[in-house]
């Protein structure tokens, strides 16, 4: 015990302490964010030292319509605000989260590789939980008010999880299902009818693999579904809980479900496709006649790139869809905070709203409540809704919010484990 | 050991060990997996082995998922090996098996992914076979059948073995002089063989060792690959490579642990591929020994069928392969121009520039960034490669064990080595940039650029160079004035061989890259997701094309260099 407080130890922690301290203080005197926490008083200071600096946005980089549209918010960026937006481009947004965590588990705290990243569910929930976001930074930016948070709580709420300030919403999305009007006169609308149309039309329908997104989400759908038909548990505990000693009792209804329609979906379930556009394809070649997307305006942005027949309608279940907002966030070892904030509150100017959402390719479901576009935006909007494929408003108010996001995992696991190693 | 060897162990032969060492680590970890799943009958090992292991062991259809990699590391070799002996074998001195042989040449450079979709185009239940078939038969709807990504990879093996015939095909091509099989055949056609069967018998065990360690390669790669298994693989269960990447991106720790179990178990069925080759390379070679013993033709009448359906054979593979590519190719192009294309049109019903114009508003920094990750892996290799052939040459220093380990970052998966790297670059804060990624490409690009300038430095007549220091040159203007120019053929062949197989990498750019160096290639497989068929024939295309005119180039130069003068080829 003796050597343990020994000169040499003392002489070790100073040379520890000392740089430590001194960067702490260099980094507190200096920089608009030396407050874990910003507020809008300091907008404008934030704004000046965003200036000059360059954001790398991991962003999905699957759609050409959306990395059109970044590469045009990356221009205005840089005349308006000075700031370089690159946007990198991810095969999957998981691969941004595994990197953060190896970043901090080599010691990288302050030159991480993303500045910006879209984000939602699991992915938001991890990396909370792990403390890797910087924040609350969102509802600090001058344009957070005119998405309405008050009115529409899902702007605060990621899968169930309080955002507190630590990503900021950008645009939205529901799951809406289409068909070709010319093959299907009168599409299932319900889930018990999705089973016994498929039964009288068998190879017509099928889903992405789980853990692809889009196949995730249409488990949760039929176990909401499912569960409030049952009865016999608490449709609550979805949304509030994480799922514990009773997930075999709930999901049990979801897998009779599958194991009775698998039979029946195309390639009699041998094999699913990888992806929403690969079940696009299916339904435009004819393989399938029913299909679904988690896009509102997917069909009428796909009809004009020529991907889907105009006779293509789409349409929400009886019950209601699934519905989330996409959020950006900013991890904690990002060089460039100042310039991530100004970025991200330019994605919720009306203009950059109204852009995305008038861009006929794109067509993204904006996150502003409807009255704080202008009266000129506001007419655009609705003569859009009415377009061939388009679905109405008060058919997308049936809105479902999404389940507890330790859900989302557990499903994936679930499933992988019945379905994933084959037969 | 000469301080040449040394070096280039220490350059290729270091990273990928550390690499696999960095990647693999994690799955020994003590950490406990918080995946209720496990098996029971395990858990009586818990404690013992570590929890990465008993996850990956209890993982559903993970025996699949190995069993499917290890029959496409080795039926691909084997159907590679098999159609390049046939074809070369009936059609030995032929005019057409040259021509077929260049044409095996572009197809080699055309990157696996893009290959693989053109595949898909054909032979999908919506692909232009079916299209075909439709439009004779009636048919409205597609059919439902599986065969691109069916459980028993018969797609997948045979994606891979339309790349790595032609790969194969070359490297017999450029061994073959060295056997003097004119003449081996010639001895056997006395002693009573048709020319096909005295090809296989006499020139076939002579060629085999010469093309032995890039076979291993092509176990390797066919049994690891990531994104021709992502497009004809089966997915359920994927092939061990692709859940391995898929496990490795996954945000939850405990599946980096299981990630790094599956590495340790990628990298144990590569080697099994390979115990299991080289165990059938002697049970063929010693079947080959007791059929050549036997002497004595067969009877002449028997003979004759047999020559004749061997030669058919090897006729059809090849060229049949080649032709699927090339159609592929045409379907990518359909593809591209297709506004609209709906079953059972066989070809599309409008066209539209659109996915040109949206891919080549966006293509320049992609192709500047692959361009410069090429120019600067290959000339480092180039350079690199020069140095230690000439300092072996003027040591005479015996370079036989040298390829072995050359072939070190080929024969360990790419997914093993190139995650430790990005461990490691991470641990000692090399940040991702254009200079590692190319650093990474180097390890690829050298066996290859090395391998093709070692051919040239053994067929040089050493008397060239004598003759140049008697007339008083010192040793760098014999290097630069004799040396130099008579190597310029297999220099120019190396530089583009390296940079058609720079150009077309994705894992190692994607993952030492972080995604902030993107090249053509990580923007098509970024692309895939969406699936949009326009889309993806684009950049398939785009991603074709400039490996395509390296290698046209690589083929043409020589030509024109050499225009004024005799035997030089």
């Amino acid at each position: 015990m003796g050597n343990f407080f020994s000169r040499a130890f003392f002489e070790k922690i100073r040379l520890i302490a000392l740089p430590a301290g001194a960067w702490l203080l260099a980094s507190f005197s200096t920089s608009a964010l030396c407050q874990s926490s910003v507020n809008a008083d300091n907008w404008p200071q934030i704004s000046a030292e965003a200036r000059g600096q360059r954001v790398y946005f991991h962003a999905w980089g699957g759609d050409t319509a959306l990395n059109a549209h970044l590469s045009w918010v990356a221009a205005e960026a840089l005349s308006r605000f000075g700031i370089e937006l690159i946007h990198v481009k991810l095969a999957d947004t998981s691969s941004a989260v595994s990197r953060l965590i190896a970043e901090r588990d080599a010691g990288n705290t302050e030159r991480g590789s993303a500045d910006l990243i879209w984000l939602n569910g699991e992915n938001f929930s991890a990396l909370k939980r792990a403390n890797l976001l910087f924040g609350p930074w969102a509802e600090a930016q001058p344009n957070f008010h005119l998405v309405d948070a008050d009115r529409f709580p899902e702007m605060r709420q990621d899968f169930g999880v309080k955002t507190e300030g630590y990503e900021s919403p950008w645009t939205r999305s529901q799951l809406i299902f289409y068909y070709d009007s010319e093959r299907l006169i009168e599409p299932p609308r319900t889930a018990q009818a999705l089973r016994k149309w498929l039964k009288e039309n068998p190879g017509e329908f099928t889903y992405p693999r789980p853990p692809a997104f889009l196949g995730t989400t249409l488990l949760k759908q039929l176990l909401i579904e499912l569960t409030a038909e049952a009865k016999t548990t608490d449709i609550e505990t979805l949304f509030t809980n994480p799922p514990n000693d009773s997930f075999d009792a709930v999901t049990a209804p979801l897998w009779t479900f599958l194991d009775e329609i698998h039979p029946y979906l195309l390639r009699g379930a041998r094999h699913f496709p990888q992806s929403g556009a690969q079940l696009r394809s299916a339904l435009n070649d004819r393989e399938i006649s029913l299909a679904f997307a988690f896009s509102p305006n997917e069909v009428v942005s796909s009809i004009s790139r020529g991907e889907l027949a105009p006779s293509t309608r789409s349409y929400v279940f009886e019950s209601g869809t699934l519905s989330n907002v996409s959020f950006v966030a900013i991890p904690n070892n990002a060089p460039s905070k100042q310039g991530a904030m100004i970025v991200s509150n330019f994605l919720l100017s009306p203009e950059v709203q109204f852009k995305a959402a008038t861009n006929t390719k794109l067509a993204s479901e904006p996150v502003l409540s409807f009255e704080n576009f202008a009266p000129q935006q506001q007419a655009v909007l609705l003569e859009n809704a009415r377009a061939p494929g388009a679905i109405s408003p008060t058919e997308l108010a049936r809105k479902i919010q999404e389940p507890h996001p330790s859900w989302t995992n557990e499903l994936e696991r679930e499933w992988l484990r019945r379905y994933g190693g084959g037969r | 050991m000469s301080w040449s060897t040394r070096l280039l162990f220490l350059v290729l032969g270091a990273p990928p060990l550390v690499g696999s060492v960095l990647a693999l680590a994690p799955a020994f970890s003590q950490y406990n997996l918080s995946d209720g799943s496990l098996n029971d009958s395990l858990n009586y090992f818990a404690g013992q082995i570590p929890p990465a292991f008993i996850a990956l062991v209890s993982t559903p259809g993970i025996a699949t998922s190995a069993m499917t990699s290890l029959l496409a590391g080795l039926l691909t070799p084997a159907l590679s090996l098999v159609s390049v002996f046939l074809f070369l074998a009936a059609s030995q001195e032929g005019r057409t098996g040259k021509m077929i042989a260049q044409l095996a040449a572009p197809v080699l450079a055309i990157p696996h992914a893009a290959a693989a979709f053109a595949l898909a185009l054909l032979l999908a239940p919506t692909g232009i076979a079916s299209r075909i078939i439709a439009s004779v038969a009636g048919w409205e709807l597609p059919p439902d059948f599986l065969f691109i990504n069916h459980p028993n990879s018969v797609a997948l093996i045979l994606g891979l073995a339309l790349k790595e015939a032609p790969f194969v095909l070359l490297v017999a091509l450029a061994a073959l002089p060295s056997t003097d099989a004119p003449r081996r055949v010639a001895l056997a056609r006395t002693l009573g063989y048709r020319p096909t069967t005295a090809w296989l018998l006499t020139v076939a065990p002579a060629l085999y060792p010469l093309i032995r360690l890039p076979l291993f390669a092509v176990i390797v790669f066919a049994s690891s690959t990531v994104d021709v298994a992502l497009i004809l693989g089966p997915s359920l269960p994927p092939t061990l490579s692709v859940r391995l990447v898929e496990w490795f991106v996954a945000p939850e720790i405990e599946q980096r642990q299981l990630a790094s179990a599956a590495a340790l178990l990628q990298l144990f069925i590569s080697l099994f591929a390979l115990s299991i080759w080289l165990i059938f390379e002697r049970l063929t070679a010693r079947a080959y020994a007791s059929i050549a013993a036997r002497g004595a033709p067969r009877a002449a009448s028997t003979d004759l069928r047999f020559e004749a359906v061997l030669t058919a054979i090897g006729n059809t593979l090849i060229p049949t392969s080649l032709v699927l590519v090339l159609m592929g190719i045409m379907a990518l192009f359909l593809a591209s121009v297709g506004a609209q294309w709906r079953y059972p049109a066989i070809l599309p019903t409008a066209w539209s520039l659109q996915h040109w114009s949206t891919a080549l508003s966006t293509w320049q920094t992609p192709l500047f960034n692959a361009i410069a990750i090429a120019l600067l892996s290959v000339t480092a290799a180039i350079v690199l490669s020069l140095i230690t052939l000439e300092a072996q040459t003027r040591s005479r220093a015996n370079t036989t064990r040298l390829s072995t380990f050359l072939y070190l970052p080929l024969l360990i998966p790419q997914v093993v080595f190139v995650s430790g790297i990005a461990v490691f670059a991470e641990r000692t804060r090399l940040s991702p940039s254009l200079l590692l990624v190319a650093g990474g490409h180097f390890f690829f690009v050298m066996p290859y650029v090395y391998l093709t300038l070692q051919s040239g430095y053994a067929r040089l007549d050493s008397r060239w160079l004598l003759l140049a220091k008697t007339l008083g040159a010192s040793s760098a203007v014999c290097f630069l004035r004799v040396r130099i120019p008579l190597i310029s053929t297999q220099l120019i062949t190396a530089a583009m061989l390296g940079l058609t197989i720079s150009l077309s990498l994705y894992l190692p750019t994607q993952i030492l890259g972080a995604g902030r160096v993107p090249t053509i290639t990580t923007e098509a497989i970024a692309l895939v997701s969406s699936g949009s068929r326009g889309t993806i024939g684009t950049w398939a295309l785009l991603q074709s094309a400039l490996p395509t005119l390296c290698f046209m180039l690589a083929l043409l130069a020589p030509r024109l260099i050499w225009s004024n003068r005799k035997g030089m080829l």
